[in-house]
């Protein structure tokens, strides 16, 4: 297909024969080796605002999901017709309309969670996890390739977010897959799961430092169990 | 001339803002189906959140309709009736934009009286200005019970003066608006 405007190279995907990583690592890549919230350090500001419970970090990473999805499949699919010249301001304008719905879905269909985390599903335009995705590897490989990337991607941040969300909930609140029937309707509100009321909750670890420390920790015992297994 | 690109040849900027404005028309389209179709149950969300803030505003459900006269509403048992209670809404100009609040009045007294107060949305400066979002405590639960010459006596909080004042004159004003007392039920 010839694009409107014939402006740049276009890599296509290589072969894993010439030692392009494949369909498997590009989604494992995303996950893992460049996991945007532990290996990039992307997308910090909603990822530590909003893990202050699970179902929070959750409907975030839904959220994210759905935009860094819909806007890598339309960026891919629209690679050629997009000219260079205005390549960044189309990025943006994509990302900002699956934003926009993103926002508008949730306040239709997750009411109660939308009033707790809508300020931080709307910024999801301004995420740099999202327009890197998009500038380095969506405009630039086919559509399957961009899906699973954006795949991989989203599941590396939904990791992340689920993890600090899950460690500070338990910490801060004792419970564990609370409020979860926001989501998930009246029948999730039995997957709760409340600690032992041994000692009381760490009020630290529901607050935004609490929020700096913990991240600082899961990501420090992160990057030594990998040091551990390269060596 | 001033068309003319070394490698992408003549007329490329009119190529390149009419592929822009194609893609804008396909995200507007886009956006224009999630909206239709989210319409409607985006309304009956905040219909229900209103309500639900009306409830807590008065102690109990309304039980008709409520019909917004202006800025006041009176909550009804049914036509005709002389409400007993209103629901007065207002904008304050505060620090960094409008605060617009929402309130309730026992109007059985000949001075009305603040039974309940909301700020439904502002722009005040976070950290400063958070007891606008705590409604039960602080300066904010001070208020209720008050006729308007109470509330206009009660002092300003401390480092948000210009916040606690302009909400406070407002719900004072409206309070005390002469008018209250003409508010009727739809016959």
């Amino acid at each position: 297909m010839s694009g409107i405007i014939p402006t740049r190279t276009l890599p296509t995907a290589r072969p894993d024969a010439t030692g392009a990583p494949g369909l498997g690592a590009v989604l494992q890549a995303g996950v893992v080796a460049r996991n945007p919230a532990w290996a990039q350090l992307l997308g910090l500001c909603p990822l530590l605002a909003v893990s202050t419970s699970t179902v929070n970090a959750l409907a975030l990473a839904l959220a994210s999901a759905a935009v860094l999805i819909g806007s890598n499949v339309s960026i891919s699919a629209l690679r050629r017709w997009i000219p260079d010249f205005v390549r960044l301001p189309a990025f943006v304008l994509i990302v900002a309309t699956f934003t926009t719905c993103s926002v508008l879905l949730l306040e239709a269909y997750a009411f109660d969670i939308y009033l707790r985390i809508a300020l931080f599903v709307q910024i999801i335009v301004t995420n740099c996890m999202i327009l890197s995705r998009a500038e380095l590897f969506a405009s630039r490989n086919p559509l399957g390739r961009s899906l699973l990337d954006a795949v991989g991607t989203a599941c590396g941040f939904a990791l992340a977010l689920l993890l600090l969300g899950l460690v500070r909930e338990a910490l801060g609140q004792k419970t564990m897959f609370a409020g979860m029937e926001l989501l998930f309707g009246p029948a999730a509100a039995s997957w709760q799961i409340t600690l032992p009321d041994a000692a009381p909750g760490l009020l630290l670890a529901a607050l935004p430092p609490g929020a700096f420390i913990i991240a600082g920790l899961l990501l420090a015992a992160g990057r030594a169990i990998s040091t551990r297994g390269r060596s | 001339m001033a068309d003319a690109h070394p490698t992408r040849g003549s007329g490329w900027r009119l190529r390149a803002v009419a592929a822009f404005v194609v893609l804008v028309m396909l995200c507007a389209g886009l956006l224009a189906i999630t909206a239709s179709l989210t319409r409607e149950q985006i309304e009956h969300n905040r219909n229900r959140q209103f309500l639900d803030l009306v409830e807590t505003l008065t102690g109990t459900p309304p039980t008709d309709a409520i019909v917004w006269q202006g800025d006041v509403a009176p909550l009804c048992d049914g036509p005709g009736d002389a409400p007993e209670r209103l629901l007065l809404r207002g904008r304050a100009p505060g620090y960094g934009g409008t605060i617009h609040w929402l309130a309730a009045a026992d109007v059985t007294a000949a001075n009305p009286r603040l039974t309940g107060l909301r700020i439904t949305a502002h722009q005040e400066t976070p950290g400063i200005a958070d007891f606008l979002n705590l409604p039960d405590r602080g300066w904010l639960a001070t208020l209720p019970g008050r006729d308007a010459d109470e509330v206009a006596a009660v002092n300003a909080v401390s480092g948000a003066t210009i916040t606690s004042r302009a909400l406070r004159d407002g719900v004072a004003a409206r309070l005390g608006d002469p008018a209250l007392a003409d508010v009727k039920c739809d016959p």
